[in-house]
């Protein structure tokens, strides 16, 4: 440790400071400028729609089954004769999510993603634990994987009713299954 | 329930049973009814012979701001100097480690962010390392260097997270801010290429989730760009002062024995002349074909961490441009089966993570789920090493060569 | 006028300065220390966040009182007020100009001085009787930092008074109208009282008795409320006691080099006020900048280094002006 009798590097850190003060402020103004998300981001489930406004998820319960922390309840009703699903609730639970993204990749009928809308705060908790669908019939499982091998190019179609599109890990993770099914 | 272990009361008690860490009153060492004395607190006697102060207890956490996360350090005061100290830890567990036996093979990588929550690229490779080699997936070559390039990303950011809290427990704010902007861009590369800000859920068995985009790609190239002079201000606002040295010489030394013999990895035991990092010595990965230094120094004083560390940082830049051009093309994926099932036996994955050797060891009773998964937690040694450094500095001291062994409580106690 | 009225109206405009300045510091704090930090700071309430500071007074006033247990209770309601008040008193004897001022005090410096002693006791007593570990280490802290930095702030504090012959600080101000400002015959002085002004304002390099990365918030750790806002006004009202000091006392108080300082009617308090935010620019600068020091680093510093150069340099001024003193023939 060699000592200096003057100490220099105390003007140093000053001088930064000094330039950092005249530097253009790097927040942003939140509530009136937002920072673009990326498209990838992964926050809160929401279901997918076709072209018609119908849902596309047909119940199968897979997403249930792989969420680590049962955030996803759907309370579903078959028809014993025609095996048709009704789904009463499809229940998510917003505030245990943790955004891990397991329950998209392993939807085999690409019905469900995650937007990357940030805003996730509520005034009330009944706001917290939504039915993202109530009471609708669940899509049959072949109508919607029939449309599947269209939905393996990168480009997201756009899906009614959504802002968004697709997310890619979704469409991925569907060509993935797709090549391990086969 | 007397005779319930101390340490284990922070996993047992329920809020009602929970009588508090009252820093109010008991300002001697004489038990006070209803609050608990840590048991195994060292405490040191006086010598009766001698004009002497008195000593007293204070509760360094779990809530105080300068202890990183949920480390209750419990030390033993005369005035300003710390006699012994304890630490406790418990209060971030969630069983991770037991979560990991109900989830599938695949499924792990989001355990695994939720431990190392600075560095979790480092503990989602580790598992991806050990489930690879007991079910001898062959990874793609893309998806190495991709790893390996979300990994120093994380490196960097984690570091920043590192250096810019430890002057901010020194006293100085504005090193702190500027690191975070330079962590915000290294967290807008990962968001972007990953999907999220610390929990990525990126790195799975077999290889990545997804590529990078271009768009990540060129932020993280402009970032390179102006990278070194980045790093060279930084220097100069924190560590050239006097000031700041003054707080960090000579201060919280780990012996080159002590870090042997308690398991010191990474940069505490680079820090103290254990010229070991599996990057080089056991290169996994790209780093075999890349070209960098790993520094040593033999001081062990939080000076000589911060410098091992400094140059870990640039070597990490050029480490980062290295793999951004030599990119191979390729699948960032192997062919996966929908369902992986290892065969029966047990892997151990290790990598180089940000705070040290990470490892996971894993054991297939040939099912789709783990029998068991262990983690191994760099910082967890690192903080039975500062619990044994802290006593003999003052308490000012204390919370520096604390914050110098950058905890990250999700990894201690899982 | 009635005496009476005229002394309640004194102190009620140091009141109202006091207030105003507090509210003017912590603008400028969050702007200043925000701007360096690449932050905004506020931009809310009003054009850049000006009336932000009507909702946090607001907030300190209606927020619960709340009083720890075990406290010493009367002690605990004091501590504030003695904190409080001499940071109050000091502002009799500042000069704005060459008649503003509250009372025009021979002793201008000594009084000030001594005031100033006593906010590290309030510091005491409010670290002793919130009865908190945290607390209590700052309380120590205060005392033991007190007895450091005021020896030699007040033998820097010297060299001025000698060089100009008085202690009122409307003489020393007047005194340096006409010749050099005082920083350069004093410029070891002036480094010393402004570290040792640092210490006594409580302020970041030198923040011992508060250090929020050690002792969370030190020996206010308890308060809340109104009573923590009147520790925090004490603690603006010290920092611009402090850089008025260093105004009057090294950069010539409300003067201007080659205007006649008695004539010059409004511009003397703006040109005062001025150099006083300036001085506390710097303090703001200072303390977003540095790590802080450690205590017995501090003593150290104190002790050792300023001590000296304080004694020495004191004793220097001395007997250079006696020796000048005795070379023109007059008397000191």
């Amino acid at each position: 440790m060699s000592k200096k009798w003057f100490p220099t590097g105390i003007f140093k850190a000053l001088g930064i400071v000094w330039k950092n003060l005249w530097r253009k402020n790097i927040v942003i103004d939140y509530p009136w400028e937002k920072y673009p998300m990326p498209e990838r981001a992964r926050w809160s489930v929401q279901l997918k729609y076709d072209e018609e406004g119908a849902i596309k998820c047909t119940a199968c319960g897979i997403c249930e089954k792989t969420c680590p922390i049962c955030a996803i309840q759907i309370d579903v009703t078959t028809d014993p004769e025609t095996r048709d699903k009704h789904i009463n609730h499809w229940e998510y639970e917003r505030g245990g999510c943790m955004m891990c993204g397991l329950c998209v990749e392993s939807c085999p009928f690409d019905a469900i993603y995650q937007d990357t809308n940030i805003e996730l705060a509520h005034e009330s908790r009944d706001l917290i634990r939504i039915d993202l669908a109530t009471d609708v019939d669940a899509a049959k499982a072949k109508r919607a994987a029939a449309p599947k091998p269209a939905a393996k190019p990168d480009a997201p179609k756009p899906e009614a009713g959504e802002e968004k599109p697709a997310t890619k890990p979704a469409t991925e993770e569907g060509g993935k299954a797709d090549e391990s099914l086969a | 329930m007397e005779s319930l272990d101390q340490d284990l009361k922070s996993f047992t008690l329920t809020q009602d049973q929970f009588v508090g860490y009252d820093n109010q009153g008991w300002l001697s060492l004489e038990e006070p009814e209803g609050i608990p004395v840590p048991r195994n607190l060292r405490r040191i006697a006086d010598d009766p012979n001698k004009m002497s102060t008195e000593h007293f207890i204070l509760n360094l956490g779990p809530c105080h701001p300068s202890t990183h996360g949920v480390l209750r350090e419990v030390v033993e005061l005369d005035g300003e100097n710390i006699k012994s100290s304890e630490a406790h830890v418990g209060y971030l567990h969630r069983g991770i480690e037991k979560l990991c036996e109900n989830s599938p093979w695949t499924h792990l990588a989001p355990y695994m962010d939720r431990a190392d929550y600075a560095g979790g690229i480092y503990s989602e490779t580790a598992l991806a390392h050990a489930v690879e080699e007991l079910g001898e997936i062959e990874v793609p070559d893309r998806a190495h260097w991709l790893r390996a390039l979300m990994g120093e990303v994380n490196r960097m950011a984690s570091h920043f997270l590192w250096l810019g809290p430890l002057g901010l427990d020194s006293g100085a704010m504005a090193p702190f801010l500027y690191m975070i902007w330079d962590r915000e861009t290294l967290l807008e590369v990962l968001e972007s290429v990953t999907g999220g800000r610390l929990m990525f859920n990126y790195v799975r068995p077999g290889g990545v989730l997804n590529d990078i985009t271009p768009d990540a790609e060129a932020k993280l190239r402009k970032w390179l760009d102006i990278a070194d002079d980045r790093m060279q201000e930084h220097w100069d606002v924190l560590m050239a002062s006097e000031l700041f040295q003054q707080r960090v010489k000579g201060i919280g030394v780990v012996s080159h024995e002590m870090a042997m013999s308690m398991g010191a990895t990474g940069f505490v035991g680079r820090a103290s002349g254990i010229d070991w990092d599996l990057r080089r010595d056991r290169p996994y990965g790209p780093y075999s074909q890349l070209d960098f230094n790993v520094a040593t120094a033999t001081e062990g004083d939080i000076w000589a961490r911060i410098m091992v560390r400094y140059d870990e940082m640039l070597n990490s830049i050029n480490i980062m441009r290295q793999l951004l051009d030599g990119m191979p093309e390729g699948p960032h994926m192997a062919k996966m089966p929908r369902v992986l099932r290892l065969p029966k036996g047990e892997a151990y994955g290790l990598v180089e993570g940000c705070r040290g050797e990470i490892g996971a060891h894993i054991y297939s009773d040939g099912g789709t789920t783990p029998y068991r998964v262990r983690y191994r937690p760099p910082i967890q040694y690192h903080l039975a090493i500062a619990d044994t450094v802290l006593p003999g500095q003052m308490l000012a001291d204390a919370i520096v060569s604390l914050a110098s062994f950058d905890f990250c409580f999700g990894e201690v106690d899982r | 006028m009635n005496p009476w009225l005229n002394a309640a109206l004194r102190v009620l405009a140091c009141i109202g300065l006091m207030l105003l300045n507090g509210a003017l510091i912590i603008y400028m704090l969050r702007k200043v220390l925000g701007h360096m930090h690449l932050r905004l700071g506020p931009t809310e309430l009003g054009p850049a966040g000006i009336i932000q500071l009507i909702p946090d007074v607001v907030k300190l006033l209606v927020k619960e009182d709340r009083h720890p247990g075990k406290t010493d209770r009367w002690l605990y309601i004091l501590a504030p007020f003695i904190i409080f008040v001499p940071a109050l008193m000091t502002w009799m004897a500042i000069p704005f100009s060459n008649h503003l001022m509250a009372i025009d005090l021979n002793l201008g410096v000594l009084m000030i001085l001594s005031f100033l002693t006593i906010g590290p006791l309030g510091v005491f007593a409010a670290g002793w009787a919130s009865h908190n570990k945290f607390a209590l280490i700052g309380a120590m802290r205060a005392i033991g930092g007190a007895i450091t930095y005021e020896i030699p702030m007040v033998l820097s504090a010297l060299v001025p008074v000698m060089l100009a012959g008085s202690l009122s600080l409307k003489d020393i101000s007047l005194a340096q109208a006409g010749s050099f400002w005082y920083w350069l015959p004093g410029l070891p002085c002036l480094v010393i009282f402004f570290i040792s002004s640092i210490m006594e304002t409580n302020q970041s390099p030198f923040d011992m008795s508060e250090a929020e990365g050690e002792l969370v918030e030190g020996f206010n750790v308890e308060y809340s409320a109104m009573r923590f806002g009147f520790m925090y006004l004490a603690e603006f009202a010290n920092n611009f006691i402090m850089a008025a000091i260093i105004v009057c006392l090294f950069f010539g108080g409300w003067t201007l080099p080659f205007v006649n300082p008695t004539t010059m009617g409004w511009l003397a308090p703006v040109v005062f006020l001025i150099k006083t935010y300036l001085v506390i620019f710097l303090f703001m600068f200072v303390r977003g900048t540095f790590s802080r020091y450690r205590v017995d680093q501090m003593l150290a510093l104190g002790w050792k280094k300023m001590m000296p150069i304080a004694i020495v340099y004191t004793a220097l001024v001395a007997f250079v002006l006696k020796v000048i003193a005795m070379k023109t023939g007059g008397g000191m």
